[in-house]
């Protein structure tokens, strides 16, 4: 398998390259064109992960897809699946190795090889009364995970600690360890001043960090719309 | 006539400059800039009825504007309303694009709406655009333009095919198994033939979605 990312300029996709017997699996809806012999399915569960209806209905809950849609080719010919995110931004591809695993948030996941195990995570209550449902995707094992960001992709490469905006978490390594809190000295001032809910990191790890916050983005153009009916 | 494509791909504008004497048609709104001694003629080119049924059904606008260069030659950008690619075509004989896609031509490309089936209904409309006769013309899209050279079948996902050659058939196609179309709504369109195809790699109407939820909710006025 081979993933090219087909960067240029604001709107990143990647284009994989599937060999016979070879299957990727993508955020339902991810596809936006593949060669003919490509077989596409959907799945509740990705290999040595805990599958089945409930991470249907966590994802559901999430706020992601109750399925993942998997690819793969039909007539023992190399095929090929394009897959692009709806907002624009950066396309990358990060490799996973079965030591580390990472997480990433549920809205950055757009795909991964079929190695991995893809798991929902919850982070609790604190994230569902801030109205920033968060919650990650756990990936595991050995293969390669793509994520899609809204803007751009900041690595930084973490020793000590640092605080990341919710909105604008991609993608980390387990190196970190990682609380959600508030951003400004009380739960009153940190609401006021915007800024609600922030991870804190700490350890030594990888973050992949975006530069837009689409909730944001959704929040100023929301009120400039028509207002929808109840 | 000649032409640049500037800040491509992700907002991009068509330069075109004129010689004296020499004509390009833009969509309506498109124009950007004019530059020099540039005169602008407003029609529907073609007549009421072609314009309206260019409006009406394929999308595009009932008026084109013509621009013809005076002695002394001019400049005109062309840009779309939605930030994307533009992809130049040297048309031979005909091709088609999706509603909406068309940019600007030389006159000697004509634009027209052709009834698409009932399949269109479940794409991005029942008409799509034909385009025919001879020289460049300009076609754009939300997002970055992929160009796919088909040799057999290729499979597009519903609203991102921009343009094809008459070369290509294409019907409208679902995922193999049943619970895949019900479940993730995949419908797609399957190219089928020897040709070129630009697909694009945002959808608009997935932006529209994203956006919905976003939007402020009226109450009902007999709350």
């Amino acid at each position: 398998m081979q993933i090219d990312i087909l960067e240029r300029g604001a709107f990143g996709s990647a284009l994989v390259m599937l060999q016979p017997g070879e299957t990727f699996i993508s955020e339902s809806g991810a596809m936006f064109r593949a060669s003919g012999n490509i077989d596409i399915d959907v799945t509740t569960k990705t290999k040595g992960s805990k599958g089945g209806i409930l991470a249907g209905i966590k994802r559901l809950i999430g706020g992601e897809h109750f399925f993942f849609s998997t690819y793969r080719v039909t007539d023992g010919q190399p095929g090929e699946v394009g897959l692009a995110p709806t907002l624009q931004g950066e396309v990358r591809v990060v490799d996973i190795e079965p030591s580390l695993s990472w997480l990433c948030a549920g809205a950055s996941y757009l795909g991964s090889t079929e190695e991995l195990a893809v798991d929902t995570q919850f982070q609790g209550f604190k994230g569902m009364f801030s109205g920033e449902s968060l919650f990650f995707l756990e990936l595991s094992g050995r293969g390669q995970m793509l994520v899609n960001a809204f803007g751009r992709i900041t690595e930084f490469q973490v020793d000590g600690q640092m605080i990341v905006d919710t909105g604008h978490v991609v993608a980390f390594d387990e190196g970190l360890d990682y609380r959600v809190t508030k951003a400004g000295g009380s739960w009153v001032s940190s609401f006021v001043a915007g800024e609600g809910l922030v991870l804190e990191f700490k350890g030594q790890g990888k973050i992949l960090v975006q530069s837009h916050n689409p909730k944001e983005y959704g929040r100023a153009l929301g009120p400039l719309l028509p207002a929808r009916q109840q | 006539m000649k032409y640049e494509i500037l800040a491509k791909p992700s907002y991009a504008l068509v330069c075109v400059t004129l010689d004296p004497g020499e004509k390009v048609i833009g969509d309506s709104g498109a124009m950007t800039w004019i530059e020099g001694d540039v005169e602008t003629r407003t029609t529907t080119r073609g007549g009421f009825l072609t314009g309206l049924k260019r409006k009406v059904l394929s999308g595009e606008s009932f008026f084109q504007n013509t621009f013809t260069a005076g002695p002394s030659g001019g400049t005109i950008g062309f840009a779309p309303g939605i930030a994307g690619d533009i992809v130049p075509f040297e048309l031979e004989t005909e091709l088609f694009l999706q509603k909406g896609a068309y940019l600007a031509s030389v006159p000697t490309v004509t634009c027209d709406a052709k009834w698409d089936g009932l399949r269109g209904f479940f794409n991005e409309g029942l008409f799509i655009l034909r385009c025919t006769g001879q020289g460049t013309m300009f076609f754009h899209s939300y997002g970055d333009i992929q160009e796919i050279d088909v040799n057999g079948e290729y499979l597009v996902d519903n609203g991102y095919a921009v343009a094809w050659e008459p070369s290509l058939e294409y019907r409208l196609t679902r995922a193999r198994r049943i619970r895949s179309f019900l479940f993730s709504d995949q419908i797609m369109l399957r190219f089928r033939g020897r040709g070129r195809l630009w697909v694009q790699s945002r959808s608009p109407h997935s932006l529209a979605n994203f956006c919905h939820p976003f939007r402020r909710v009226q109450r009902r006025s007999n709350n």
